[in-house]
């Protein structure tokens, strides 16, 4: 197998999980696309060490994730006044939502599309609060790593994720109350 | 459990549950051609170039340099003349322009000294709340012409 079949073959494999990252922290299609293009290439650059490392899916989320805070400082500036006032972006909260093919076929729909509503109330929400929702719940992180990120105090960080949740719930409603987990 | 306690689990349940998207299948394609076919050597960033083009970059660079200075030797008196000719009337009006902002200066801190500082500071404050009350409806005249229908814009 040609390095470029290897290449091909681990974008294949991460690219929804690389996509996922950028698009959770971007919500927006075109950017997070262009995120993940990045981050493939840097990985290209590296393929040497990376092919066959156990580590490539970690090192994968990491640059997504640096790409994407890096993504977000770069236009903060110049257009978190008006984005958060428009909140038009055409894949945000109007784009239809398409998760990777689930594992069980069976899988109950009412959960695919209890899904489906917490991604959109998940764009929906402002960045300043989004941002490190999705920190600290889809990749793990410490209060004090997400301060540390984000360049921001930690009280900050914990105001914007309660706001965050409170949104969510108001948002989401009693069915936050329902099971999660696809049943078997 | 506290109200944050339950309120951090039921929404951490919520989002861990959350499969991946689906990668739209441009991206698969569009990487791979990017790979195929990488920007031309001169986008790239100058230590990346060639080392056959960089030397060249480098001695042309040199060159124009020494063009620079060669040039400034021989032609210095001329171009000094010709530069005088063309910046005078600029600097005549940067001139004029000074000696408004001195006038303008001048009066402020006569104002400032026969008004009294507790009344330029009222005016300070009134601009000032002034721009506030502008930015204020400026915002609101934004979200109201931006909204979409069926949501309120504030």
């Amino acid at each position: 197998m040609t390095d470029a079949q290897q290449f091909e073959m681990l974008l294949r494999n991460y690219q929804n999980m690389v996509f996922s990252t950028a698009m959770r922290l971007v919500a927006s299609t075109a950017e997070a696309e262009d995120i993940s293009q990045e981050v493939f290439l840097r990985a290209f650059e590296r393929f040497d060490e990376l092919a066959g490392d156990p580590r490539v899916g970690g090192w994968l989320k990491t640059v997504a994730i640096n790409l994407s805070l890096n993504h977000l400082s770069r236009y903060r500036a110049r257009w978190s006044f008006f984005s958060e006032i428009l909140h038009r972006d055409p894949a945000g909260e109007e784009a239809e939502i398409e998760f990777a093919a689930p594992n069980d076929v069976e899988e109950e729909s009412a959960v695919a599309e209890r899904r489906c509503m917490v991604e959109q109330a998940l764009r929906q929400l402002p960045r300043a609060q989004r941002v490190p929702l999705v920190l600290f719940h889809l990749e793990d992180m410490k209060y004090e790593e997400i301060a540390a990120k984000l360049g921001v105090t930690l009280g900050k960080v914990k105001t914007d994720i309660f706001r965050a949740r409170e949104a969510l719930r108001k948002k989401l409603g009693p069915r936050l109350q329902d099971d999660w987990r696809p049943r078997a | 459990m506290n109200l944050e306690q339950e309120q951090e689990l039921e929404i951490g349940r919520a989002l861990q549950g959350l499969p991946d998207l689906a990668a739209p299948p441009s991206l698969l394609t569009r990487t791979m051609n990017a790979l195929e076919q990488p920007a031309p050597w001169r986008l790239w960033t100058w230590t990346k170039w060639p080392v056959s083009v960089r030397i060249a970059f480098f001695v042309m660079a040199l060159a124009a340099m020494a063009a620079v200075v060669v040039g400034w030797r021989e032609f210095e008196p001329g171009l000094l003349a010709a530069a005088h000719r063309c910046l005078a009337p600029a600097a005549s009006a940067g001139k004029c322009f000074w000696n408004v902002l001195g006038a303008l200066a001048g009066a402020l801190a006569l104002a400032v000294e026969h008004l009294g500082k507790g009344f330029m500071l009222a005016c300070l404050v009134a601009a000032a709340g002034a721009c506030a009350v502008c930015a204020g409806f400026g915002t609101i005249f934004v979200r109201f012409a931006l909204a979409k229908p069926g949501r309120s814009p504030l």
